[in-house]
């Protein structure tokens, strides 16, 4: 069954790309913010059952929006989607608890991730 | 603005010592023989007025809206030279935010897909030189590791070419001015086939 995500990223063009991966994977896209900020309140008043999320945004970045999100729901599933270095940043991954970390140019894995859910 | 100094040096002019007697009569003749003349303290009034409102809107056009632009054009300049590190303030509070928040917005989505090409590239260059190293380990192998050497290299030339056609994807993201692709080429809009 489809998951409801919100999708995170400060760049128009990716959050297309990646809404289009995921909907060809069977899933609902219920929300998009373009940064830090708006990713909290949407997820306040969406409750979806993925985020995807960028790192370098503009204001609050992935890691301190995904901090909140956890803060106010600890059981928040949360994927980092970046096209930053994944080992550099696998520990603050673990640290949050988020269930994984996708290179934006191989976004597809982000299915498998959500398929184990 | 200029209209209201002259206004203002006419009704000081009038005032000046000498000239006040008659400025007056003259205004009492007016008066009496119903004459539509301004007076002459209401023409100060008013010029002065004119002249405080004039230095207004210069103040207000210069800081919301000039000097604003300005800078705007400063940090676009620098971003078409590639300084994609650039971003506008768009919380002046003026009505130039909207503009500056595109912009940003445009850089961006600029700075993405360089990053998702670097990162493309990269995993295919690997890929590339990994195939090399099974191609030149070829020779010295037996039928069964070359089938599987064989194998190995097809299953890079594969991946490298779902990462090229990722960058194709994210390139056909884009709407493109007078260009048109199509398979692996580019034309320009009217000669597609």
């Amino acid at each position: 069954m489809g998951k409801r995500i919100l999708i995170v990223d400060d760049s128009s063009i990716m959050r297309k790309m990646i809404k289009q991966t995921l909907a060809d994977g069977g899933h609902t896209i219920i929300g998009e913010a373009k940064n830090g900020a708006d990713a909290v309140s949407l997820y306040k008043e969406l409750r979806p059952d993925v985020v995807t999320m960028d790192i370098t945004m503009r204001g609050m970045d992935g890691f301190a929006a995904a901090d909140e999100i956890r803060r106010y729901d600890g059981q928040a599933q949360i994927v980092f989607l970046s096209n930053l270095d994944e080992e550099k940043y696998s520990q603050d991954v673990a640290r949050i608890g988020a269930l994984g970390y996708v290179n934006k140019h191989e976004a597809k894995q982000i299915l498998s991730i959500i398929a184990k859910l | 603005m200029l209209a209201a100094i002259l206004v203002l040096l006419l009704s000081a002019s009038l005032q000046s010592p000498g000239k006040a007697e008659r400025s007056s009569a003259a205004y009492a003749a007016a008066s009496v023989d119903g004459e539509n003349h301004l007076p002459q303290p209401l023409a100060i009034c008013l010029g002065g007025l004119l002249f405080v409102g004039s230095i207004g809107l210069w103040w207000y056009v210069e800081r919301r809206l000039l000097t604003p632009l300005e800078d705007m054009a400063g940090v676009v300049a620098a971003m078409s030279e590639g300084h994609l590190d650039q971003t506008l303030d768009a919380e002046t509070g003026t009505e130039l935010d909207c503009l500056a928040d595109e912009i940003n917005s445009f850089s961006v989505n600029q700075q993405e897909g360089l990053l998702m090409v670097w990162n493309q590239a990269g995993a295919s260059l690997q890929g590339l030189q990994s195939t090399s190293e099974h191609l030149a380990q070829l020779r010295s192998l037996d039928t069964a590791s070359q089938k599987q050497a064989h194998a190995a290299i097809e299953a890079e030339i594969g991946n490298a070419s779902a990462q090229l056609k990722e960058i194709q994807e994210l390139v056909r993201s884009y709407y493109l001015y007078d260009v048109c692709l199509e398979e692996q080429k580019a034309f320009a809009a009217n000669d597609a086939e």
